[in-house]
């Protein structure tokens, strides 16, 4: 019932890049219980649509599933149920040409810099790396001309550092880096994921306004994963909140930072120190626990057991994603 | 009174083969009984080191060589391994960024909280383990978890449990290095509205030491920014906010993301710090700062009050 409710926002809106329909990824857990199979709902009946140029921020804490949702769009990650549409065809259905175009088009920048580059290979390497599996450029001095360019766009400079390793940079040099090989193949969308929560205060903001220029530049789509409401917030034209895989409440940023109905994006709103204003919004909340796993989530609304204002059909019924504004869908039976 | 900490002119230096490595260049600064001091600044500026040369857990090739640490009474730099085992606890105890580094995987929580006790006070098991599970519940973890492996708990409850082991022998002062860095936004809140909390019942004092001057807000009562080994400015945390002086300190300030401004260029300090190795004359800063002059590359610009308890190192400021 969640389901047909939640394809109704997919349905507004006719320009869109992405649908994706009741998406469900589970996995099995380990458990010590040799013959009692557990399953990780990670992902668990999600349907939302991402539109052509936008930037859809998609916002949650560790284990709310959000990483899932970008996996699964990047066909890293297999889904349980549903589907992923790309301007109407299932992702799931390429083969061979197709899903190398796929590959090509999607590209994912990773929270980790120092994980995601490989420490063997030297920046001109990881950069050209894509580009000879794609068989993109013709010889060696395309390809070194092309990540010149590559570099001095993400705004390094490549005599410095185009020969040296990943040790050799700083964190904000290999988010760079990370985010010149994702561009290497001219792609129409890229999955962010937390690309500046491992960074310094400090250079968060120079990669953000980077990545904002990228996407005026090329035209690009981003699906920008954060658990960070102010990254979200700069950065994207929606807002989608999600918690233990499911969607609580989604509207454009304007909307949504104007007004969150829904109690657990008023808790992730209120996490944040204002340094505008005095007023102690936390105080308020006092002590709510945290996340709980999604081997097991919680009947009924899944952020119940958290919730202040919790009312009685809470623990039995999963709330419905519907409309309360123009655009501004919420998964909850009493919305503030 | 004396202050809980009071280090002078502390100097370290890493001695690699690319040669000496000004991690800490000459700071001074204290923190008074009860009050809560955030050193805050880039990686790599030296504030992590300052944390570990208080509890002279500098390691080679690292060395502190120079300067000196003076702490509830005593001459840090003086003690020798016996008394600097009590020292680490008693006195001075610290929360590090990673909680699972600091727990033992194979003990359970309320055990190695009672370890921690037991090498340290005259106690029996049984009052060691009282106390472990009385300091739980104060930080939240309830008696039916208190036996729990470290492995079974969150990354908030390991955070918890970290802050209830710091607090075991009743320290004066807590260290805390970027403590809830690796937290997700919500769990951050709460283990910080934690550690206030601590401060009040314990009467702690506090060197808070974070990349994210917004965890401060709230939190500091002063606020010392660190950069390339030197203190750049210090100020009580409202006139920091309000009127930073030093052109770093104003950069930081300006790049932290609130939820008021949106769409336009988030502002963001050019360049990256330079290279400590490098023998730098001036101003580590000048070749990131928008209002540099001649003088900038030939003096050190010293620390200097230029309103009350508010202290600047930069030649435009100081030389107005």
């Amino acid at each position: 019932m969640t389901s047909d409710q939640d394809v109704e926002v997919v349905k507004q809106g006719g320009n869109q890049m992405f649908e994706i329909r009741n998406l469900k990824v589970h996995f099995p857990a380990q458990s010590a219980e040799l013959f009692r199979r557990r399953i990780v709902r990670a992902v668990d009946g999600v349907s939302f649509s991402i539109g052509h140029g936008e930037v859809l921020g998609l916002v949650g804490e560790s284990g709310s599933g959000k990483t899932t949702v970008g996996r699964a769009i990047a066909r890293l990650t297999p889904p349980t149920e549903g589907s992923i549409l790309l301007e109407g065809s299932d992702i799931a259905s390429f083969r061979g040409s197709e899903l190398k175009a796929y590959r090509r088009a999607v590209q994912m920048i990773f929270q980790d810099p120092y994980e995601s580059l490989n420490p063997r290979l030297t920046v001109f390497s990881t950069i050209a790396f894509p580009m000879r599996i794609q068989g993109t450029a013709r010889d060696e001095d395309e390809m070194r001309e092309r990540c010149i360019n590559l570099l001095t766009r993400v705004g390094l400079r490549h005599a410095d550092i185009i020969d040296n390793y990943p040790h050799e940079l700083s964190g904000g040099e290999r988010q760079r880096v990370s985010i010149a090989r994702a561009l290497a193949l001219h792609p129409r969308f890229i999955i962010a994921d937390e690309p500046v929560s491992m960074l310094d205060i400090s250079i968060r903001s120079s990669v953000l306004n980077l990545l904002t220029e990228l996407k005026e530049q090329y035209g690009l789509t981003y699906l920008l994963i954060a658990h960070d409401l102010r990254v979200a917030y700069y950065m994207s034209d929606r807002i989608m909140v999600i918690y233990l895989g499911k969607i609580m409440e989604t509207a454009s940023t304007e909307n949504f930072m104007r007004h969150q109905f829904h109690p657990y994006s008023r808790l992730l709103f209120s996490a944040f120190a204002d340094l505008s204003s005095t007023e102690l919004r936390w105080e308020k909340w006092g002590t709510t626990g945290e996340i709980p796993s999604a081997i097991d989530p919680p009947r009924g609304c899944r952020f119940h057991p958290r919730c202040p204002f919790r009312v009685d059909r809470c623990d039995k019924d999963p709330p419905p994603l519907s409309e309360l504004e123009v655009g501004h869908y919420v998964a909850c039976f009493n919305p503030q | 009174m004396n202050p809980a900490l009071r280090v002078t002119d502390l100097r370290v230096s890493f001695f690699t083969r690319r040669g000496e490595v000004k991690a800490v260049d000459g700071i001074s600064f204290e923190v008074g009984r009860g009050e809560v001091v955030g050193l805050a600044g880039e990686s790599g500026c030296g504030k992590s080191t300052t944390a570990y040369a208080i509890l002279r857990l500098v390691k080679p090739p690292g060395r502190i060589i120079g300067g000196s640490i003076y702490c509830d009474g005593a001459e840090v730099l003086d003690l020798d391994e016996r008394e600097l085992r009590s020292f680490r606890w008693k006195k001075v105890s610290m929360i590090f960024q990673s909680a699972m580094n600091s727990l033992n995987p194979v003990h359970r929580i309320r055990d190695q909280i009672a370890e921690a006790v037991i090498v340290h006070e005259r106690v029996s098991r049984q009052e060691a383990l009282a106390r472990a599970e009385e300091l739980l519940s104060l930080v939240g973890i309830s008696r039916s978890r208190a036996t729990d492996y470290p492995h079974q708990f969150s990354g908030g409850m390991r955070q918890r449990a970290v802050i209830a082991m710091a607090l075991a022998l009743s320290p004066t002062l807590l260290i805390a290095d970027e403590p809830t860095t690796a937290l997700d936004v919500v769990v951050e809140r709460q283990v910080l509205e934690l550690l206030k909390d601590m401060k009040r019942r314990f009467d702690l004092s506090v060197l808070f030491i974070t990349h994210d001057l917004s965890t401060l807000a709230e939190f500091s009562n002063r606020i010392a920014i660190m950069y390339a080994g030197k203190l750049a400015e210090t100020a009580g945390t409202k006139q920091l906010f309000s009127n930073p002086l030093h052109p770093y300190t104003s950069g930081l300030v300006r790049s932290l993301m609130g939820l008021a401004e949106r769409g336009g260029k988030l502002w963001s300090i050019p360049g990256s710090p330079p290279d400590l190795a490098a023998e730098i004359e001036g101003c580590k800063f000048r070749d990131r700062c928008p209002v540099a002059t001649e003088v900038c590359s030939k003096q050190v610009p010293e620390l200097l009050e230029v309103e009350q308890e508010h202290y600047v190192a930069c030649h435009n400021v100081t030389d107005r």
